[in-house]
């Protein structure tokens, strides 16, 4: 095992005894949000170094700590009451001398020698800078280097960035012995990445973390039978209040040196013949002698399996890297053949599976109390209750979006007609003598804002209130779950989802969002999907168009069309481009009421983008309009697109300059109808199966020009000509498609 | 340091690793932080103690 050159150490360090004076390396490794920061804290104190692991941004957190060789060797004196007491009535009982939970002194106490220097125990700040009698007795402190690891949640076949970084540190620095801290609330998931740390040859310690407030959840964990699975010695804890850290410091440290050995350990056997084939590609790269990176044979195999990017590479630079290759897609392909599923899928399942085992047999069922809350998460992510629910939401948010605009424009609609606008026409009318500027000052400040005001606010604003509640409650977390699961069956995979769910609010931060999937050809399938789902704007012109003048049903079945188009263009990129795809593991947040404060908050920042960069738009290419309807030039841009407009989308022939303007921002589209239509309403101007077909139209086609901007940065100008040219192509076939249809069903 | 958890996907992170703002409109003063594990848009309120 590597250990730190002694000889190379600082030279005023030589005058330490260079056995005791060697240092040990723990890591501490564990999914995300477990405590891991706030144990690595808790001993190194204010000693920590923050650095960023070598060719990454991922930081790593290091610090050192002195823990006396003497307490290593010392009997255990945690018991499992120490906690349990604790919370029986909510509160902290007084703790006696001796408790585990005074083992960690607050900064600057300590004991013995220690407290009468003012030192504090776990830092040991300046100790190899004291005198000589003080070298004396510090001689047999152990020097141990905590390394805080980033989270995962998974390291045989890293997705992330993070995750890399913790695989390389393990296989590249080799730490004398690894922490993994477990959170004992949610034991099954943190359970996988337990039996990945078993694979590695370097001692391991669990540490079972946040016991109390498992044990308020009504699960109890079997400390010993949970030992006696693994193999390996658990510490339960509670980082946050610093109980029993010293102990976890001291087993740990125990490990580190070689006191505990960790041959027991218990390690995952794949079932249903994977066993079988694993062993035998293990003892292949064995025969080899393939070892990427010192990581053991056993981890390698079920990288190869799976397919590890890193692995495929350094296969690919050995000697016998290619037979091992064509091995282990041989086993792989009879594994998929017999399962019916991707590799990763098969080995993430049973690997799940294990975990449950092991968590069923420790987790004591007695009194475990399920909040309210919980069984309400259950049912809305119920494999059958789930989807329809979602469905509900989804139909009542429409119906709520409606329902305000429609108060809205009735109410301020109303008020505006009355007051508003014949005042400001007056004013306009009185003060400027040039009709230029009294039609550019009309168009552009009176129906611009008119356009804005009955556009963006109602049916937008709604759109944001509904999208931070469902945010704030944590249902958004299970809805994007649900359609994960969704799209799974139409051939599509995990992390696609979230910049589709994105979408929904605004296409430029989705098409951004892409950037964390992992794989090109996710990349690419999400970049020609992102932009068909409809946006708050493209919402707006359906609910301003043929919703409010039509009825609510065409809106409905406007987004039955555009996601129909989505999972069926999803489905044949999958099986077209090239590559491979990752699951998202995700946590779900648990299920709250949401808060007015938090929700009108996020409500605002969302609407502000409407506020300073809709309302400009809209008020220039108002103008613009203005301009061109006055002065009869209008037909000249119109005249060309009429045969596609007229005769194949069977809409008004001045629409073309919305559609146009559209390109822009959507929202101008339905705006500039308002325009193109005054003095008459959007109603009288166009019929029900014209307004249909507009707003099919602008939902799909050409995606407006921030995201086109965006698109050509994030994947280049070849695929955004690709992308704009599928969307306008899929928006004029189903435009088209939808008029001769209505037309035949006698719609007019 | 303040910290920021994501609506969706539940991880906590810090401003310095969000991502998403180059190449947007409202790169300045928008108020939204993306998330670096999922990339859901979330508005920018730090999480509660």
């Amino acid at each position: 095992m590597a250990r730190p050159d002694i000889e190379t150490r600082p030279r005023r360090r030589r005058w330490q005894d260079p056995q005791l004076s060697e240092e040990f390396s723990i890591a501490l490794v564990g999914n995300p949000n477990v405590g891991k920061s706030v144990i690595f804290n808790s001993w190194t104190g204010l000693g920590a170094m923050v650095s960023n692991y070598p060719g990454t941004t991922v930081e790593i957190l290091e610090g050192t700590v002195f823990f006396s060789i003497h307490d290593v060797y010392k009997p255990g004196r945690f018991q499992e009451s120490d906690i349990s007491s604790s919370e029986e009535n909510g509160e902290s009982p007084p703790l006696e001398p001796g408790h585990p939970a005074t083992d960690l002194p607050p900064r600057g106490r300590g004991r013995g020698r220690f407290r009468r220097r003012g030192r504090d125990l776990q830092s040991g700040y300046g100790v190899w800078r004291g005198r000589r009698r003080r070298r004396k007795w510090r001689a047999d402190m152990l020097r141990l280097r905590i390394v805080d690891l980033p989270g995962s949640y998974t390291i045989i076949s890293p997705t992330s960035l993070d995750e890399q970084v913790t695989l390389r540190y393990l296989q590249q620095d080799q730490p004398d012995a690894i922490v993994n801290v477990v959170d004992a609330t949610n034991l099954q998931r943190n359970l996988i990445m337990t039996i990945a740390l078993l694979e590695f040859d370097i001692p391991l310690v669990v540490c079972l973390n946040q016991v109390d407030l498992a044990r308020k959840m009504g699960i109890n964990i079997d400390v010993k039978a949970l030992e006696r699975l693994l193999g390996v010695p658990v510490v339960p804890t509670v980082a946050s209040q610093g109980k029993n850290l010293r102990e976890l410091l001291r087993v740990a440290a125990g490990a580190a040196i070689g006191r505990r050995r960790h041959r027991r350990r218990r390690r995952m056997i794949f079932p249903d013949g994977i066993e079988a084939k694993l062993v035998s590609l293990e003892k292949q790269l064995e025969s080899i002698n393939f070892c990427p990176m010192s990581l053991p044979p056993r981890i390698v195999s079920q990288q190869m399996l799976e397919g590890e990017t890193e692995c495929i590479q350094c296969a690919n630079n050995h000697e016998f890297g290619k037979q091992a290759m064509e091995y282990a897609a041989k086993l792989r392909k009879q594994i998929e053949e017999e399962f019916g599923e991707d590799i990763v899928l098969v080995l993430g399942e049973k690997r799940r599976d294990y975990a449950s085992y092991i968590a069923e047999r420790v987790q004591k069922g007695e009194g475990h109390r399920v909040p309210l809350t919980e069984h309400i998460s259950e049912v809305l992510t119920h494999k059958i209750w789930g989807l329809p629910i979602v469905l509900l939401v989804l139909v009542g948010s429409l119906l709520l979006i409606f329902a305000v605009g429609s108060l809205f424009e009735d109410t301020v609609g109303a008020f505006w007609d009355t007051f508003i606008d014949p005042a400001a026409v007056t004013l306009i009318e009185t003060w400027i003598p040039w009709p230029i500027v009294q039609t550019i000052l009309y168009y552009g400040i009176v129906l611009g804002i008119q356009g804005w005001l009955f556009i963006a606010v109602p049916y937008v604003v709604t759109f944001y209130v509904i999208l931070s509640v469902m945010e704030d409650t944590g249902y958004m977390a299970r809805v994007a779950f649900l359609l994960d699961g969704l799209m799974h069956r139409m051939g599509l995979h995990g992390r696609a989802i979230i910049p589709l769910f994105m979408g929904m609010g605004c296409n430029v931060p989705a098409v951004l969002g892409n950037r964390i999937l992992t794989t090109k050809k996710e990349r690419v399938i999400a970049g020609f999907l992102v932009v068909l789902v409809p946006c708050s704007a493209q919402l707006s012109v359906i609910m301003g168009t043929v919703a409010q003048y039509g009825n609510i049903f065409f809106a409905f079945i406007i987004y039955g069309i555009v996601i129909a188009i989505i999972f069926l263009l999803g489905a044949l990129l999958q099986h077209t481009v090239p590559g491979k795809s990752f699951g998202l593991v995700m946590e779900m947040p648990p299920l709250r009421l949401p808060r007015p404060k938090p929700t009108f908050k996020k409500t605002w920042i969302r609407f502000k983008e409407f506020l300073y960069v809709a309302l400009p738009f809209i008020m220039v290419g108002s103008a613009i309009l203005g301009v061109l309807l006055e002065s009869d030039l209008l037909y000249l841009v119109v005249l060309p697109a009429s045969p596609l407009i007229v005769g194949w989308l069977g809409l008004p022939a001045v629409t073309a300059i919305a559609l146009i303007y559209g390109i822009l921002r959507k929202e101008l589209t339905v705006e500039l109808l308002l325009v193109l239509a005054t003095p008459l309403s959007i109603g009288a101007f166009m019929t029900i199966r014209q307004m249909f077909v507009f707003s099919l139209v602008t939902t799909i086609y050409v995606p407006c020009m921030a995201t086109i901007g965006v698109l050509a940065k994030e994947y280049g100008w070849k695929y955004t000509t690709l992308i704009v040219a599928t969307s306008v192509i899929l928006a004029f076939l189903a435009g088209g498609l939808a008029n001769h249809v209505l037309l035949a069903l006698g719609i007019s | 340091m303040t910290a920021y958890r994501c609506p969706l996907c539940g991880t906590v992170f810090e401003k310095a690793q969000a991502t998403g703002c180059a190449g947007c409109a409202m790169a300045r003063g928008c108020g939204a932080i993306a998330c670096p594990n999922c990339g859901h848009e979330f508005a920018a309120i730090p999480e509660e103690a």
